[in-house]
């Protein structure tokens, strides 16, 4: 004998599964806390298997491609040779502008170095996986809890800004870059005189292109406010996430939004999110004490 | 329990692949998402209400592994099962370029289901490549069916992935 459905029961069930499940997503998005084995189990199980892909993929990368096409390599590495040196006098000129505006000691070592950011201690970490889906900007780190590390720590390159941490297992960390919108900063942008304007930067990966690994930044100002393509970006410190005086990027361009009542800058990042191998994750212990 | 095992280790690949092997095999940012190909081809081979309930597992553990919007991918897979469920009825599985179709429309309507569900539940989102994505990831699913669809298929038909019936057939 067949068993009777109840098409109403099932309606119900199903109702209250979507209901359930939409509210769940709301309560679990990025930033939230919840306790999470599974996950953290996961990450302590794949995390050496995504190590030892990303290492044969890197090598087998540059070997074969270094095989199969000698001549665009020897072209390649010519052309890079002249960017090199074109970079090395930029890169010179960009030290000059962010000493003079921040008071930087030392840009030329591994990390820049920040009268904010030197009192707190800097755990390194190496990149073991990229965003796997194509809906988030994120990165996996090989440092975990185990390390100190915790939601809401800032992470940086040696150059500049990356991001913050989202989530932590016991032995890894996923990183959200700044150039995911879900994310935003405080941040200020000094002309050459070394005014600061402040605003809030945020990523235009959702809003313009997912599909552009390399991303862009966008902040908002006032008409008034004069900010010119050049002017340098920083962490304003305004939040508490963020210590103050991070470089994030430099103005690239400036219009008027589509109400004419508001300026947008799209700024470049100071970092390569497509080639970072390797990070700092500052422990910011203390930053409200 | 060899079997299931065996489904694990699979699903954990799916899992693991997108970010590391398919970062350097990505076609203009986009990668195919294997766990909802991984939720076809176990769809396609078990009953309807088996399938459902091996699509939202598999889509909650993914979603536990991401740590973020918990149940995005649980509800959404649990749907392409039972879309399956209910096509596989109706379609000759054993052809692959019908199967590649059937992945290529599953996987539309997967990735349009992800975004509504996220777009409803108050994610930041804009929608001037949603079609790029949900198109290239469907085709990109698609696309490692003739890659990979006949060994699954005849891992599930008779190799190690067979699950033999509670019951004889009078």
């Amino acid at each position: 004998m067949g068993k009777k459905i109840n098409p109403m029961g099932i309606a119900v069930l199903v109702f209250a599964v979507i209901l359930i499940t939409l509210t769940a997503i709301r309560l679990t998005g990025i930033g939230s806390e919840f306790p999470n084995p599974v996950g953290k189990a996961l990450d302590r199980v794949l995390s050496p298997v995504e190590r030892t892909i990303w290492y044969i993929g890197d090598g087998i990368k540059d070997n074969f491609r270094a095989i199969f096409s000698f001549r665009t390599v020897k072209a390649e590495n010519e052309e890079l040779r002249k960017q090199v040196e074109q970079l090395k006098g930029d890169n010179l000129q960009l030290k000059q502008h962010v000493l003079a505006a921040l008071r930087y000691q030392e840009l030329d070592k591994n990390v820049f170095q920040s009268p904010t950011l030197e009192k707190f201690p800097k755990i390194g970490a190496t990149v073991i996986n990229r965003n796997p889906t194509v809906w988030y900007q994120t990165v996996t780190v090989n440092k975990g809890s185990k390390d100190g590390v915790k939601v809401n720590d800032p992470v940086i390159a040696n150059l500049g800004l990356v991001g913050k941490v989202v989530s932590v297992s016991p032995t890894t960390a996923d990183v959200l870059l700044i150039l995911d919108g879900e994310g935003q900063v405080g941040a200020l942008v000094r002309d050459n005189k070394g005014k600061a304007i402040f605003g809030i930067l945020k990523g235009t990966y959702k809003k313009d292109s997912r599909l552009n690994v390399s991303g862009s930044l966008e902040m908002n100002f006032r008409q008034e406010d004069e900010v010119n393509p050049g002017d340098l970006v920083f962490t304003s410190g305004f939040g508490g996430v963020f210590p103050k005086d991070i470089p994030i990027g430099v103005v690239t361009g400036v219009r008027v939004d589509s109400t004419g009542l508001m300026k947008a800058a799209t700024i470049e990042p100071i970092v390569n999110f497509d080639s970072l191998e390797e990070v700092y994750l500052v422990d910011m212990r203390g930053v409200n004490q | 329990m060899k079997r299931l095992f065996l489904m694990l280790i699979i699903f954990l690949f799916c899992l693991t692949l997108p970010g590391t092997l398919f970062h350097y095999w990505s076609w203009g940012g986009i990668k195919p998402d294997l766990v909802m190909l991984w939720v076809i081809y176990i769809a396609l081979h078990h009953r309807p209400v088996q399938g459902i309930a091996y699509g939202f597992t598999l889509g909650l553990i993914e979603d536990l592994y991401f740590g973020r919007y918990l149940g995005l991918n649980a509800i959404s897979l649990a749907v392409v099962a039972l879309l399956i469920g209910f096509l596989q009825q109706r379609w000759y599985r054993e052809n692959i370029p019908l199967t590649m179709v059937l992945v290529f429309i599953v996987s539309i309507l997967g990735q349009t289901l992800i975004m509504l569900f996220a777009a409803t539940s108050g994610l930041n989102w804009f929608y001037s490549d949603s079609f790029n994505i949900i198109f290239g990831i469907s085709l990109y699913n698609a696309l490692l069916i003739p890659l990979t669809y006949p060994l699954i298929h005849r891992s599930f038909t008779g190799g190690f992935l067979y699950q033999k019936p509670k019951f004889e057939h009078q």
